[in-house]
């Protein structure tokens, strides 16, 4: 009885390995990384303030892929208060990240009154 | 069945196909709501929406991102007039769309206002200016009226084209670039302040046309 369902266990046990699933993206919360862009590599955030006092972010994405990958980007601008800010720096863009490279993508903050970000990675079509 | 009533049993179906027809072409795709913010609905080989906002959103980021456009010397912020924007392309285009977008980014951005007191082909807001009537009129008290030399002119200036550019490629394909271009001159020095240029582009059928 114990010599058949060995065989059953180490079987078990092998296809959960197979559907471990993909790793967690960066802890920084304002970064949302849908999961089918989970395959790319997406650097921490770096925020930095302009001479004008609007912030700036930048985040670095590996596309590992043998071929170009579309990324949709869309980022909210906050207030002091947590409210998106309506402006056209929110629409979404999209960049066609070229194969096993490392893009750039940065967001600029309309306007001095935006104190925070959150930032959404989807495919782009 | 006679002979007669055959060929009009013919028609009868005939008839009922011709109008079933439009119905299920009508009855393909129920209307929609779109959110712009979430807006993944086709594209085509014209402009939309997106487009506008795509083009006004790099552009406008490019101006604030120049470093030119400082408040004037008492703090306040710069004033801009609308120019001439050229549509150059075959789209029937009204150019407020991409105006106004763009000053609305300006004007939420804190360095620029917009004034609409003053125009290429007249004030955008005429009433503006009509309201200074007001002071020869006893029915309105004078003091709730402008009193002269209250308006502000305008120290920028803000113009460009939409240019379009059409070529057949490999595979019986076309691509359309459309070429937005703004500049915003300096009204006392006539000196461009800013230059900027963002170029959207479509490859797609090449039956497609383009009103």
């Amino acid at each position: 009885m114990i010599r058949r369902s060995l065989p059953l266990l180490a079987l078990g046990l092998g296809l959960a390995a197979c559907s471990t699933p993909p790793p967690p993206p960066p802890g920084d919360p304002r970064l949302i990384i849908t999961p089918a862009v989970q395959s790319l590599s997406f650097s921490a955030p770096v925020v930095n303030a302009g001479p004008d006092g609007r912030l700036r972010v930048n985040v670095n994405v590996v596309n590992p892929h043998g071929g170009d990958f579309p990324l949709r980007i869309q980022t909210d601008w906050l207030d002091e208060t947590g409210r998106p800010l309506p402006t056209l720096q929110s629409r979404p863009v999209f960049r066609s990240l070229a194969r096993q490279t490392v893009t750039t993508i940065e967001a600029d903050a309309p306007s001095p009154r935006a104190r925070d970000f959150r930032m959404t990675f989807d495919i782009g079509n | 069945m006679t002979d007669t009533a055959r060929p009009a049993r013919r028609a009868l179906l005939a008839g009922a196909a011709l109008l079933a027809l439009p119905a299920c072409v009508a009855g393909e795709m129920a209307t929609q709501r779109v959110d712009p913010r979430n807006d993944r609905t086709p594209i085509g080989m014209g402009l939309d929406n997106r487009d506008f906002e795509e083009a006004a959103r790099a552009l406008v980021r490019s101006m604030l991102e120049s470093g030119r456009l400082q408040p004037r010397p008492d703090g306040q912020p710069r004033v801009m007039a609308i120019s001439r924007i050229t549509n150059d392309t075959t789209l029937r285009i009204n150019t407020n769309e991409l105006t106004q977008l763009v000053s609305v980014e300006l004007n939420n951005s804190g360095r620029v206002v917009t004034t609409t007191a003053v125009g290429l082909d007249g004030p955008a807001d005429p009433l503006a200016m009509q309201t200074r009537q007001l002071r020869q009129s006893g029915e309105f008290n004078q003091r709730t009226v402008a009193a002269r030399g209250q308006m502000i002119a305008p120290d920028l200036s803000l113009s460009g084209n939409i240019i379009q550019r059409s070529t057949r490629v490999d595979g019986g394909a076309m691509r359309v670039d459309y070429v937005f271009q703004l500049n915003l001159t300096n009204i006392r020095t006539g000196i461009a302040l800013w230059q900027g240029q963002e170029v959207i582009s479509r490859v797609g059928s090449g039956r497609t046309v383009m009103w």
